[in-house]
């Protein structure tokens, strides 16, 4: 499975496919790239490195945006209110969890 | 003079507080964030609103069971999503909707063409995705069709870490892998992901110039 999309990957590293050289290491790197902890100077440096490939420019700038499209992603679609008797049993529950903690020793 | 605003994670880990506290006037917030956040997992694992929905109760009726057992609030999402994921494959092994078979990979493979030159990548415009459209209509359903169709191992590292935030660790801990496990397929499913809305772009952009 994990090799089945392997290929997803292979992209903007293919210097075969893109007509550029150079560019392989810069496809284990865009993973990096798109780490929230990666720092602002590493995505510099990332950034100077792909200037030779615009082809890695548009990729990474895409997966960019692909990344910010999930983190806004919120389903229009919304649950049906919890019924009265399934909320009684949530009550219920946290009460009991209360009851025994209470009765631990301090 | 600034005014604080509160990260969504942030009064998550305040009513979970609350109600370590014991103070179950925090119990219908909690309950409406989390049902929500929740049902939107479970929809997207599951496929199914019913399963969902069942799955999101069933969810939340196992965290208030087992509430003294949350070590530290500051990790209330992490550990809520670690019930509903064991809660969406319990569901997943019964449920009469669970799809018996996963989409194959191989639609995710870029599309080439031959210039003359070599073999070519086509590429998307992408810069005809302005901010103000990410989240148009269209463009949602496209991502989350795109979501749903990944594999079960990608769409919840994917589902975990960039739609409901939770760091790779934490990610890591609610599906029993490795960390680098995590990023593997986190990266793959986003290669994916961006696969599909290329295509999207790239169909849009033709018919556009039809």
């Amino acid at each position: 499975m994990e090799e089945a999309i392997e290929g997803a990957g292979s992209r903007p590293g293919n210097a075969a496919a893109n007509g550029n050289s150079g560019c392989a290491p810069l496809e284990q790197r865009l993973g990096e790239s798109l780490d929230v902890h990666i720092t602002a100077e590493d995505l510099e440096q990332l950034k100077a490195e792909m200037q030779g490939c615009p082809p890695c420019l548009e990729f990474i700038e895409s997966l960019k945006t692909t990344v910010k499209m999930c983190h806004e992603f919120g389903l229009e679609q919304t649950p049906a209110p919890l019924s009265e008797g399934t909320k009684s049993r949530m009550v219920e529950a946290y009460e009991k969890v209360l009851a025994r903690r209470s009765q631990l020793p301090k | 003079m600034s005014t604080a605003i509160e990260s969504p994670k942030s009064r998550e880990v305040e009513l979970a507080e609350e109600l370590l506290r014991g103070n179950a006037a925090a119990f219908d917030e909690f309950v409406n964030i989390f049902q929500s956040k929740i049902f939107q997992y479970t929809l997207m694992m599951c496929g199914h609103r019913e399963d969902a929905e069942e799955v999101a109760q069933d969810t939340l009726l196992k965290v208030f069971e087992n509430f003294d057992q949350l070590q530290d609030a500051r990790n209330v999402r992490a550990w809520v999503f670690r019930i509903a994921r064991n809660a969406c494959l319990m569901k997943r092994r019964k449920s009469v909707f669970a799809p018996k078979t996963e989409l194959s990979l191989e639609d995710y493979l870029p599309r080439t063409e031959e210039d003359g030159s070599g073999v070519r990548m086509q590429i998307a415009d992408w810069s005809r995705v302005p901010e103000s459209q990410l989240l148009q209509k269209q463009l949602k359903e496209i991502l989350a069709a795109a979501i749903r169709e990944l594999p079960e191992i990608y769409r919840s590292v994917l589902l975990l870490r960039d739609v409901e935030e939770l760091n790779t660790e934490e990610t890591a801990e609610i599906l029993d892998v490795k960390i680098d496990v995590v990023k593997t397929r986190l990266h793959r499913a986003r290669l994916a992901i961006r696969q599909k809305l290329d295509r999207h772009l790239l169909e849009a952009s033709a018919t556009l110039s039809r």
